[in-house]
C-alpha cells in the first residue's frame, strides 16, 4: 500500500484572537492548493473537527470547506474528539484504497479560544460519557490512569512526577525549533514542579492548552508523487468510553491495537520507528504512548523516556559523548526514536480536530528534507491519535 | 461548583434518575481517586455488592477521598442552584467514616 502525502500545511497554533474558523480553514486549504496548478485533481474533502457546533454554532463543514475550492468537490466531516484528524485521514486513505479517488485533500481546524475556559472544559467533557462520568474533567480522567499505574507498576508518586515533568520540559524544548508551535519557550523542571495542581498528581504544565489552528495534508495514490513520504500503514481501534468499563486502567488497549495492525500492515517493528508524534494530550499520556506503541515494555515507560530524553536534551546540546552505565543503549535509543519533535500536544498546542491532521503533516515534512540535521537519517515516523480517554486510537506509520 | 457535562434537560433528567434507585444507599469502594482544583474528589468505585462492577462519580464539596475509602452512593445536588435552571442532582460518592 502506498499514499503519498503529496503535500502539507500547518497553521501557527496559539489563541489567535484574529482568525476565524473559516479563517482558519481556509488558511489550511490555501496553503496547499496555491502550489497545485490543476485545483480539480482534489476530488474529495473530509474535515477533521470536533465540536465547532458548540465552540462557534457552525455546522456543514464538508459544504463550508468545499465551497473554499473552486469545483465544489464532495465534503464531509468526520468527528471522534481529539482523533477526529487522524480518522479524517482514515477515511480518506479508505476512499483512496477503495480506487474512487487518486487524489483527496484531508483538513482539520478547531477554533477554541472565543469561549471562557469553563465553557471549553464543558465541551471538551462530551468526549466522555456523560451520562457515567458526569462531574468528571479530562485531566480528573487522565489523573486517575496516573493513579492506576502507579498502583499497577508500583511506581512512587516522586517517581512519576520526575518523568511527567522530564516530558512536559522536553516537549516544550523541542517546540522552540518550531516555527508552528503555541509555546516556543524553554521551560525549567522548577517551573513544571511548581505548577497549580488542576487534577492531582497532574498539574497545570502536565496539560496541553487551549488552542486554535489547522492543518492539511494532500493525499494521493498517484505514482507522480513517489519522491514523496509515503503512508504505509494505518491502524485503528477502540476501547470503552468510560474508564469504568475498561479491562485495564494503567495501559491503553486501543492503542497497543491500533499500533499492532499498523504495524503488521506496513510489514515493520517498534524497534523500526525513528521518529514519533505521539498524543500527549497530558504527560502522563506520553508515559502510556510509548509502553503501548511496543517502544519498550509495560511498566518501562519511566526508564525508557529516562534515557531518551535525557538524551536528547544532551544530543541538542551538541554533546554526542553520552555518559552512561548503559551507553550503548542510549546511543541505540538516541539513534532510533525521536518523541515529539513537534513539541506535542504539550507545547506545539492542540486544537482537536486539527491535531491528527497535524501530526501527518509535521511529520511527513520532517521526513521529506534533506536537510543535515538529527533527522536525516529517519526512514520510519509513526503518528499517534487518541480521542478521549483512550476509548479512540489511530496510528499511522509514514517511510520517507 | 460549576457542573459540566451541560446542564440536564427535563426529559434526560428522568430518564436518567430511572437508573439510580439500583444503587441509591448501597456502598463502594474507592479504587482511585483525584482531587479536582481542591475542591472536590473524582473516584473510580467498586460496588461491595456486585464485586467487579466499577462505577465512577464525584465526592461531596470539600471532601476528598483517597484509594481504600468506604463511601455509600446518595443523591445530592451537583451544581449552584439557579433560579432559572433545572436544579442538578446525581449520585454522589459520600464518605464512611469509621
Amino acid at each position: 500500500m502506498k499514499i503519498y502525502v503529496a503535500n502539507s500545511y500547518i497553521t501557527k497554533f496559539g489563541e489567535l484572537w484574529n482568525k476565524s474558523l473559516t479563517d482558519l480553514f481556509a488558511e489550511a486549504v490555501d496553503g496547499v492548493i496555491q502550489n497545485i496548478d490543476d485545483k480539480a485533481q482534489i476530488e474529495a474533502i473530509f474535515v477533521a473537527n470536533m465540536a465547532s457546533g458548540m465552540f462557534e454554532g457552525q455546522l456543514h463543514l464538508g459544504a463550508m470547506v468545499s465551497q473554499m475550492l473552486p469545483h465544489n468537490p464532495p465534503a464531509m466531516r468526520i468527528e471522534g474528539a481529539c482523533a477526529s484528524g487522524s480518522l479524517a485521514v482514515l477515511a480518506a486513505e479508505q476512499a483512496l484504497l477503495s480506487g474512487q479517488y487518486k487524489t483527496v485533500m484531508v483538513v482539520g481546524a478547531e477554533k477554541m479560544t472565543d469561549v471562557s475556559g469553563n465553557f471549553v472544559t464543558d465541551i471538551l467533557s462530551g468526549a466522555a460519557n456523560i451520562t457515567k462520568e458526569y462531574g468528571s474533567t479530562f485531566p480528573a480522567l487522565y489523573a486517575l490512569l496516573a493513579k492506576a499505574y502507579m498502583k499497577d507498576f508500583g511506581v512512587s508518586e516522586r517517581e512519576l512526577r520526575k518523568i511527567l515533568t522530564s516530558i512536559s520540559v522536553a516537549n516544550h524544548k523541542n517546540a522552540v525549533l518550531n516555527p508552528q508551535a503555541q509555546f516556543r519557550k524553554e521551560i525549567a523542571r522548577e517551573v513544571v514542579d511548581n505548577s497549580q495542581v488542576v487534577a492531582e498528581p497532574l498539574r497545570l504544565f502536565d496539560c496541553s492548552p487551549v488552542s486554535d489552528g489547522a492543518a492539511t495534508v494532500v493525499l494521493s495514490t498517484d505514482e507522480k508523487y513517489n519522491k514523496k513520504p509515503k503512508i504505509i500503514g494505518f491502524g485503528h481501534a477502540q476501547d470503552s468510553l468510560d474508564l469504568a468499563s475498561r479491562s485495564s486502567l494503567s495501559e491503553l488497549v486501543a492503542t497497543k491495537k491500533a499500533s499492532q495492525k499498523a504495524y503488521q500492515m506496513a510489514g515493520i517493528e517498534a524497534k523500526d520507528i525513528d521518529v514519533a508524534e505521539v498524543h500527549d494530550c497530558f504527560t502522563i499520556a506520553e508515559l502510556l504512548a510509548v509502553e503501548n506503541l511496543g517502544f519498550c515494555a509495560s511498566g518501562k515507560g519511566i526508564d525508557f523516556l529516562s534515557e531518551v530524553l535525557g538524551a536528547s536534551e544532551k544530543m541538542i546540546g551538541e554533546n554526542k559523548n553520552v555518559a552512561s552505565d548503559n551507553a550503548d543503549i542510549v546511543r541505540e535509543n538516541i539513534k532510533k526514536i525521536s518523541i515529539n519533535p513537534s513539541g506535542g500536544l504539550k507545547a506545539c498546542g492542540h486544537p482537536v480536530g486539527a491535531t491528527g491532521v497535524k501530526q501527518i503533516a509535521f511529520l511527513s515534512s520532517l521526513l521529506s528534507k534533506n536537510e543535515q540535521n538529527k533527522y536525516q537519517d529517519c526512514r520510519y515516523g509513526l503518528t499517534h491519535n487518541v480521542g478521549g480517554s483512550g476509548a479512540t486510537a489511530v496510528v499511522h506509520i509514514l517511510q520517507r | 461548583m460549576k457542573q459540566n457535562n451541560h446542564n440536564l434537560s427535563p426529559a434526560k433528567y428522568w430518564r436518567d434518575n430511572k437508573s439510580w434507585s439500583k444503587i441509591i444507599g448501597k456502598t463502594a469502594t474507592v479504587l482511585f481517586a483525584t482531587n479536582i482544583d481542591n475542591l472536590y474528589s473524582y473516584v473510580l468505585l467498586e460496588l461491595n455488592y456486585d464485586k467487579g462492577q466499577r462505577i465512577e462519580c464525584m465526592s461531596e464539596v470539600n471532601v476528598f477521598l483517597q484509594a481504600g475509602d468506604k463511601v455509600v452512593l446518595h443523591l445530592r445536588k451537583l451544581s449552584e442552584s439557579s433560579e432559572n435552571a433545572l436544579i442538578n442532582y446525581g449520585i454522589k460518592a459520600i464518605k464512611i467514616y469509621e
